[in-house]
């Protein structure tokens, strides 16, 4: 019996070990490490510094503040041109104050921890991702007066972007990133102008600008989103090419008393969300392509529900979706 | 820590001081020293992003201008006449110091979204137009910043609402479009904490929600 069943056990295993180290090249490894330890590097190292944020022609500025330690992961970025918008989070629990709406939004993840961290990158997904991007370690070059390694991330289609990434020859920090189209033209960049690692971020670095008074304050219960669902009355076909469902949650939207269904797709690096909602008399319903920088969102009415895509993807993957949606009621999958 | 007027600086290196402002303002926030460093500086900022630097820099441009200028003979002319429009006056500070950096790097930023065929994004805002006269209308415009390349400093406040607009129609709707952002706002959020985090891009995601409020604000001037 047993030396029935360790074969059986141990041939999957030497057929991906095979597999993995012949499709992964050296090449594609040395661009994983780098990855991999900017992955890591997020959740160990404390630094300050401004982030300059190109999107639309505009340049911005951010004072960004990012603490990890045993305590948990602190950041807090902040506008320092125009209005003061300012996003501060501590582990799961985000809350972003929008003083030109006067809003506050606090919204808990779903994902606890870094489940995508690691695992989304290494090994058999990281062969999936190379489906659909290109991987090239790049050369080096010189930002915010560090030493950084560049990783060019090309998309093989125009449903995804791209990323070209400067990650610290030293301690592994992501120090710029631009995000690219199919032809490998820059949409949007972030970098670093100046950035302190440190050892110790002081408390006060962290506490928010804003205290939201006079705002009005939208608030989920963390317990309001139930985890996934099975059962849905809607059914996407096609996926666009390299996406998958990677969840399905029911909850409600901040500010809404409609409960929605939403669906996040995923390609390994991009995501969409799509949201469901029963139309009712008082609420708005929306059609049509609304840009929000790289970010795309898409409205669609659909057997009386208004549906509501978004995602940092090209504008024709979200319209693509919002005519792949298909109402499903009572239909068994 | 920044100070207000390296805010206004910053607001004028992005185009973005209001047309009442801006006939003030530029020659009184130029008019010290320290604030046309910080104005070369935040150029220099976005040359750097755009990879548009020449091989050669000049960190002291302005001064060297300012300089030149004290030195010119003083010309008693007829002063401009009150209402000239905001592209007008981009081109005379172009001439003054090159700003013609930043009505560029906006209107190329178009042609890229152009060459990513992004045409419902660079649509007309349209109320109940169709899916086709929506990219007949976005045909159209993109046939008019052709033409409008060459006078770049002249379209830089249209081409650039052009970009950030929206073609979204709202049905049976009579709120105002700002409440529509507000919504649109709370489903960026939702979608990014939702979503697993993209790994490759850390914390780019907020900048995104930090970031936002020009466009925007953009695109309400558009639709007004």
């Amino acid at each position: 019996m047993s030396s029935f069943f360790f074969p059986r056990l141990l041939l999957p295993t030497f057929i991906f070990a095979t597999c993995f180290s012949s499709v992964v090249q050296a090449a594609d490894q040395a661009t994983l490490d780098v990855l991999l330890r900017m992955q890591t590097a997020s959740q160990n190292i404390n630094y300050h510094g401004t982030l300059v944020f190109l999107q639309n022609g505009q340049v911005q500025s951010m004072r960004v503040v990012h603490k990890a330690d045993k305590t948990g992961r602190f950041e807090r970025l902040i506008n320092l041109n125009g209005v003061a918008r300012e996003v501060v989070r501590k582990d799961d629990l985000v809350i972003c104050y929008m003083p030109d709406s006067k809003e506050v939004m606090v919204s808990r993840q779903k994902f606890k921890g870094n489940v995508n961290v690691l695992t989304q990158l290494a090994g058999n997904d990281f062969i999936e991702l190379q489906k659909n991007y290109e991987f090239t370690l790049e050369s080096m070059e010189r930002i915010a007066g560090r030493e950084a390694q560049r990783v060019l991330i090309h998309p093989k289609d125009n449903l995804r972007y791209g990323y070209r990434l400067w990650v610290d020859d030293e301690k592994s920090i992501l120090l710029k990133s631009d995000l690219l189209n199919e032809q490998g033209e820059s949409l949007e960049q972030a970098m670093f102008a100046d950035i302190a690692i440190v050892d110790h971020i002081p408390e006060n670095l962290l506490q928010p600008t804003s205290t939201g008074d006079g705002f009005t304050w939208y608030e989920r219960e963390s317990d309001s989103s139930k985890p996934m669902i099975l059962d849905s009355d809607w059914k996407i076909e096609p996926l666009p090419k390299g996406f998958t469902v990677s969840s399905r949650f029911r909850h409600q939207m901040l500010g809404s008393s409609v409960p929605s269904e939403h669906w996040v797709l995923s390609d390994g690096l991009a995501n969409i969300s799509i949201y469901f909602e029963k139309l009712t008399d008082d609420q708005d319903a929306f059609e049509g392509i609304s840009p929000m920088g790289v970010v795309n969102a898409f409205g669609i009415i659909n057997a009386g529900h208004q549906i509501t895509i978004i995602g940092e993807v090209p504008a024709n993957t979200v319209e693509q979706l919002a005519h792949s949606v298909i109402f499903a009621s009572g239909v068994e999958e | 820590m920044i100070n207000p007027s390296d805010e206004r600086i910053s607001a004028l290196v992005d185009g973005e001081l209001d047309e009442r402002e801006h006939q003030v303002s530029v020659d009184k926030l130029l008019a010290h020293s320290e604030n046309r460093k910080a104005w070369g500086r935040y150029h220099l900022i976005g040359d750097t992003l755009k990879r548009s630097l020449p091989k050669g820099m000049d960190h002291d441009f302005s001064s060297r201008v300012m300089a030149a200028l004290d030195n010119e003979p003083t010309v008693l002319a007829p002063p401009a006449p009150a209402k000239s429009s905001w592209g007008q006056r981009v081109a005379g500070l172009a001439v003054a110091a090159s700003v013609t950096a930043v009505a560029i790097l906006g209107v190329q930023f178009m042609y890229q979204q152009d060459g990513q065929t992004l045409t419902p994004q660079m649509a007309q805002t349209s109320m109940g137009l169709s899916p086709t006269a929506q990219s007949q209308a976005a045909r159209v415009n993109l046939q008019q910043s052709g033409v409008q390349q060459s006078r770049v400093q002249q379209s830089l406040r249209a081409n650039i609402q052009t970009v950030t607009q929206s073609s979204v129609t709202m049905a049976h709707s009579s709120k105002p479009v700002n409440q529509f952002h507000s919504r649109l706002n709370k489903y960026l959020v939702d979608h990014n904490q939702q979503a697993p985090r993209a790994a490759v891009q850390g914390m780019i995601p907020y900048a995104r929600i930090v970031a936002y409020p020009n466009s925007h604000r953009l695109l309400i001037q558009a639709q007004k």
